[in-house]
């Protein structure tokens, strides 16, 4: 069995590499049968992959020891889901796992283009080539997944108990598929620039590929957010931590680009700036890699030391030389046929967006290595916290969500005195009057103040929108009002949903400030039948209990929780003691509700049963959840395929074709 | 001419925005990385800084009153020169014990002992960043 492992990896570093110089040769000498050979090299490298991968899988759930990683990562005692969320648990089977994903969607890629695009399709194979052998090389050379112990020891050293959660087992996936699908438009990019099909050509075929990736990325984090907000016990969900940074830039200039290739289909103007915003989200999906692997900056978690980041570094020098070469090369040729007319208008928005989500990942790369930059220039090592990113990323995104608001409804080109009346006066009566009621409320921080003015600003232009298109087609079509909004959604799903997708930011933005800013935190050291308060709540400490099974040991203190006298509920904080590797851990209990969260943290617990609660209140951070589900909701309705979407696609891709003949 | 003055103006205000705020906030909230000796060498000086010291938890050191919730405990150099004096309040971190490599950060202070804000502890041999991440 691995031997077969091992062996699918050799072939895949082959078959990819072959794939690479296939394609290549084929789109340069224009020999069909080299493309179609590549595209069959880079089909049996996912089959490779796929059998290596199904190996490893089997090794995790059949607990076979005498594989070194097999051994690091799981025991006996450990269930079998989380045998399978092994395979990501570690360095060898994550990288495996990335590979895995690369090739699928490399596969899907080609599938889904067997018969159009084919001038590009050559350089989309090669470049996803190019990285899915990169990452086997790294297992083949560097870090063997399938490395023997001489003795197999009887039991392995398990699971890290922080990832043994439902969390834990979804989020890293997740992640992975979004910086994994940033190869894909990556590729069609780096085919646009190596054909010199410069035209939105490349954008329209790869933009449900862009949404994919944008959405699972963004889906990551807000996993790995709620991860660390029931697992980690301190309260906060978000520690700017150089891991998490890592998979939050490229989700920014993502972002970026989803906006600013608007401007490119409709103005034909940004080309060069998309170009390189779509270079950076995949470079910065590399440098998330290295930084999550290297070691290179030590964060709270990570303390991974491996020899992989070398490799990480000329693997990025090596995308960055090839693909701004080649955009230098065509830089004539991207130059804009329009420009910007007025600073007052919807593409001065999108660009000022643009300068802001590339703003908030600047500062947040700065920020991330500004200890090696210290150390290499000053010769000091100099760290900046979560204050730092705090201090400069909050005003930039309070600036954005302004912009959110401004953005859809200001006039293309020029926007008149009337349109801006017309369009914001509502919108900005109400941001004033959210504001007013939040002060009146007793708000005092200014970034709360203007984050519910903006809010109901957004919220209000949103509504504007959904409600003025609904109407005019009531008045066209004769629909009822219900059916005319569907209709409205249906006929124009990537804007629409582009509008849900706004709503759901809005509230996670309430959430992130609200209980950054109002948030409460108190320790208390109580007997059992003692009382404490936190904000509304009464919570008396009744009972504590230990148990005991192979796999951990717990304490469980028991607490009724009580508002205006009544008691709402029972919390159970625990204190777990697993037993391989010896460890203890934080099982956090709370009571979630829309208005706030009521979170406790069992600090210790003696023999007299004298326990230490840390408690937290933390205001409205369900919205920041909640707005992850509309968010889903929005790309969902933006990617579905749909019969309007389809056909104006296939009449555009007809009407190119009838052009080019002409 | 007029108009992508208007433009580049305002990129460049918004650009210059950015920098400052970048500037001024690595200034205000910049943190030394030192080990226990650097700390407490005196050719150095972090007065009015905040430090982030790395170290170990000296074996017999740590005393924990759980009712008051106040940690003590030696931070002695990685190598074995030099010790501090570490007072924290607040939970007892699920990794912390004697011998275990820790972080303590708080304001540079002379006087003994060390008003730690935060203790972050480790696991070096098994805690994967990457599938945290």
């Amino acid at each position: 069995m691995i031997a077969i492992g091992n062996l699918a990896l050799y072939l895949a570093l082959a078959t990819s590499l072959y794939a690479v110089a296939a394609s290549l040769h084929g789109a340069l000498a224009r020999r069909r049968e080299f493309v179609a050979s590549g595209e069959h090299a880079a089909y049996a490298t996912w089959g490779l992959i796929c059998i290596s991968s199904i190996v490893m899988l089997h090794a995790l759930l059949t607990n076979d020891f005498s594989i070194k990683y097999v051994a690091a990562y799981t025991s006996t005692t450990l269930p079998a889901r989380f045998r399978v969320t092994a395979l990501w648990g570690g360095m060898e089977g994550s990288l495996l796992f990335w590979a895995l994903i690369l090739t699928t969607f490399t596969s899907l890629a080609l599938f889904q283009n067997r018969h159009r695009n084919r001038e590009l399709m050559p350089y989309v194979t090669a470049t996803a080539a190019t990285v899915a052998a990169f990452f086997v090389s790294l297992l083949v050379f560097m870090t063997p997944p399938f490395a023997l112990l001489s003795f197999p020891p009887a039991e392995g050293t398990d699971l890290n108990p922080l990832l043994q959660n439902y969390w834990m087992q979804i989020h890293p996936p997740a992640l992975y598929l979004g910086y994994v699908s940033w190869t894909i438009p990556f590729g069609f990019a780096i085919g646009a620039l190596a054909t010199g099909r410069l035209d939105d050509l490349w954008i329209r075929t790869s933009r449900r590929w862009c949404l994919m990736a944008w959405f699972f990325l963004g889906l990551g984090n807000l996993l790995g957010a709620r991860w660390a907000y029931e697992v980690l016990g301190w309260g906060g969900y978000w520690a700017w931590d150089p891991v998490e940074n890592a998979a939050f830039m490229p989700w920014l200039t993502g972002t970026a680009y989803l906006h600013s290739v608007m401007i490119q289909e409709r103005k034909d103007m940004l080309k060069v700036w998309n170009m390189t915003l779509i270079i950076l989200t995949f470079a910065l999906t590399i440098f998330g890699t290295f930084l999550t692997r290297s070691g290179v900056i030590s964060s709270v978690h990570s303390f991974t030391q491996s020899g992989l980041g070398p490799y990480f570094l000329t693997f990025l020098a090596f995308a960055l030389i090839v693909s701004f070469g080649l955009m230098a090369l065509r830089l004539r040729e991207l130059r804009p046929r329009h420009q910007l007319d007025s600073l007052l208008s919807r593409e001065s928005a999108f660009l000022f967006n643009n300068l802001l989500l590339v703003g908030i990942a600047f500062a947040t790369l700065w920020g991330t290595i500004f200890p090696v930059l210290s150390e290499w220039v000053r010769g000091v090592k100099i760290t900046v916290g979560p204050p730092f990113f705090n201090r400069v990323n909050a005003p930039l995104a309070v600036a954005l969500l302004l912009l959110m608001g401004v953005g859809p409804v200001i006039a293309w080109r020029r926007a008149t005195f009337r349109n801006l009346v017309d369009n914001f006066l509502g919108p900005a009566a109400l941001g004033l009057a959210a504001g007013g009621v939040g002060f009146a409320c007793g708000m005092r921080s200014l970034s709360a103040i203007l984050v519910v003015s903006f809010s109901a600003f957004v919220l209000y232009t949103v509504a504007a929108e959904f409600h003025s298109g609904a109407r005019a087609r009531v008045a066209m079509v004769g629909d009822s009002y219900g059916a005319a909004l569907l209709g409205l959604i249906r006929k124009n799903q990537r804007r629409y949903g582009g509008y849900v997708i706004h709503v759901g930011v809005v509230f996670m933005f309430l959430g992130v400030t609200m209980s950054s800013v109002y948030r409460v935190e108190e320790l208390h050291t109580v007997k059992k039948g003692e009382r404490f308060t936190i904000g509304r709540y009464t919570l008396e400490y009744q009972d504590s209990a230990n148990e005991e099974d192979p796999h951990m040991a717990q304490l469980i203190a028991t607490l009724a929780v009580y508002e205006d006298g009544e008691q709402i509920t029972t919390l159970r904080p625990e204190k777990r003691f697993y037993k391989r590797p010896e460890q203890p851990a934080t099982e956090v209990d709370m009571r979630s509700t829309m208005r706030d969260d009521l979170y406790v943290v069992l600090g210790s617990l003696d023999n007299q049963g004298v326990a230490t609660f840390q408690t937290y209140v933390n205001p409205l951070v369900w919205w920041l959840w909640f707005g992850g589900v509309v968010l889903v909701l929005g790309t969902g309705i933006a990617a579905f395929p749909s019969r309007t979407a389809t056909l104006r696609e296939r009449a555009r891709e007809t009407s190119a074709i009838q052009r080019q003949r002409a | 001419m007029r108009r992508e003055f208007k433009f580049v103006a305002g990129i460049a205000v918004i650009v210059a925005t950015i920098g400052f705020l970048v500037w001024t906030a690595v200034d205000q909230t910049k943190m030394y990385m030192i080990t226990v000796a650097e700390y407490l060498d005196v050719g150095n000086s972090y007065a009015g800084s905040t430090v982030r010291i790395a170290g170990r938890v000296a074996p017999g050191s740590m005393q924990w009153n759980a009712t008051t919730s106040d940690l003590r405990f030696t931070l002695a150099d990685v190598d074995g020169t030099g010790n501090i004096d570490v007072h924290y309040n607040g939970l007892l971190p699920d990794m912390f014990a004697e011998e275990k490599k820790v972080v303590v950060e708080g304001p540079y202070t002379a006087a003994a002992p060390f008003e730690a804000t935060t203790v972050l502890t480790s696991c070096p041999s098994k805690y994967e960043a990457e599938s945290k991440s």
